[in-house]
């Protein structure tokens, strides 16, 4: 994809002051810079929490942030609204990244991972989150928590796993040493219980 | 080890975003933006050097398309030629006259790194003239040739820096 950068103007668009993710998307998709700007500002935290969480190493986690960044600018066109919203498309780039990432690595470590893992809550939330960003933040975390107590404790592990460790069905059946199949039935059942209970 | 695409959430991304949303928040590094605005300005600046090379004025394109080899220079009747690029630099009109008559020519742009790769080729027509009203320009590293050669022979006819 080759696009020369625009302003709003040349863009000939009239921006709104409080865009949606999908204008934002279909923005930059114009080659919009000062969109990817609010994109960032509204997801880079978000972005770099995720990636950081998955290979606990700020250096990885900023190339890996940079990139999916980059990527959201260079590949703009190739989201596609009927696999989700933007932001599922951009924490999925950097779910997939940072665990690209994690498997380049010579070395795994084997960590027990867990979605709300108190030692990692080092910064409450980006000192320039607004208030109503702060709320929505913790509205959907503890959404999330919600959501995650309907799950049994091996249904639990086992999306955590695949979350957080990019593991495979058969991977995580190895490692807790369940049958493939019954792996597969509990992270099935164990995600479609997480998106009822989130919706 | 498994490759991602037996990624068990691969068809879940809502829940991905979801987990991902609650997860505890590390505010990003100032050098993370830091180092994407300067990869989007390396983009913009190549970008628009790219666009200047093959976006010249016309008239500066056409004197330096007009030169025929040195040694077949002057006298009336000499080849002509003129290019006429588009404003985004991937498209291109080639315009000759004075051509010798019914012949083959294959026209061919020059990398910066030397290579030399066929573009297109025409038949001029009983007046010697020939055009390429529409030419797509190849990607890649910067063009800063173009050659106008005579099938028969391989000699040079038209040459000129972009």
């Amino acid at each position: 994809m080759e696009r020369p950068a625009r302003t709003d103007a040349a863009a000939g668009t009239a921006a709104s002051p409080d865009p949606s993710d999908l204008e934002l998307v279909e923005r930059i998709r114009h080659g919009e810079q000062a969109a990817l700007d609010a994109l960032y500002r509204r997801y880079a935290s978000p972005v770099y929490s995720l990636v950081w969480k998955i290979l606990q190493n700020a250096e990885e986690a900023e190339d890996v942030a940079l990139d999916v960044f980059w990527q959201v600018w260079r590949q703009a066109d190739r989201y596609d609204a009927s696999r989700g919203a933007p932001p599922a498309w951009i924490f999925t780039l950097a779910r997939s990244r940072a665990i690209d990432r994690l498997r380049a690595r010579s070395r795994r470590e084997d960590r027990t991972v867990s979605i709300d893992d108190p030692g990692l809550n080092i910064d409450p939330l980006d000192e320039n989150a607004s208030p109503d960003e702060v709320v929505s933040f913790r509205q959907n975390r503890d959404a999330v928590r919600a959501a995650m107590t309907k799950l049994s404790a091996v249904q639990r592990e086992a999306v955590e796993l695949a979350f957080l460790k990019g593991m495979t069905h058969v991977e995580i059946a190895e490692k807790l040493g369940q049958p493939l199949g019954t792996v597969k039935t509990r992270i099935r059942q164990g995600l479609i219980r997480l998106r009822k209970h989130l919706d | 080890m498994s490759p991602i695409s037996h990624d068990p959430l691969d068809r879940f991304p809502d829940v991905v975003a979801a987990l991902a949303a609650a997860l505890p928040s590390k505010a990003a590094p100032p050098t993370l933006k830091t180092r994407l605005d300067a990869r989007l300005r390396e983009f913009t600046r190549e970008r628009e050097a790219s666009f200047h090379l093959l976006s010249r004025p016309a008239d500066r394109v056409r004197e330096r398309l007009l030169a025929p080899p040195a040694s077949r220079r002057g006298g009336r009747g000499r080849p002509l030629g003129r290019v006429v690029v588009s404003a985004c630099g991937r498209e291109a009109a080639f315009f000759c006259w004075y051509l010798p008559a019914h012949e083959r020519f294959s026209l061919a742009v020059r990398r910066a790194d030397g290579s030399l790769e066929p573009v297109a080729a025409f038949r001029s027509d009983g007046a010697g003239d020939g055009e390429l009203p529409y030419l797509r320009l190849p990607s890649g590293p910067p063009l800063v040739a173009v050659e106008l050669r005579r099938e028969s022979t391989g000699e040079v006819a038209l040459a000129a820096r972009l």
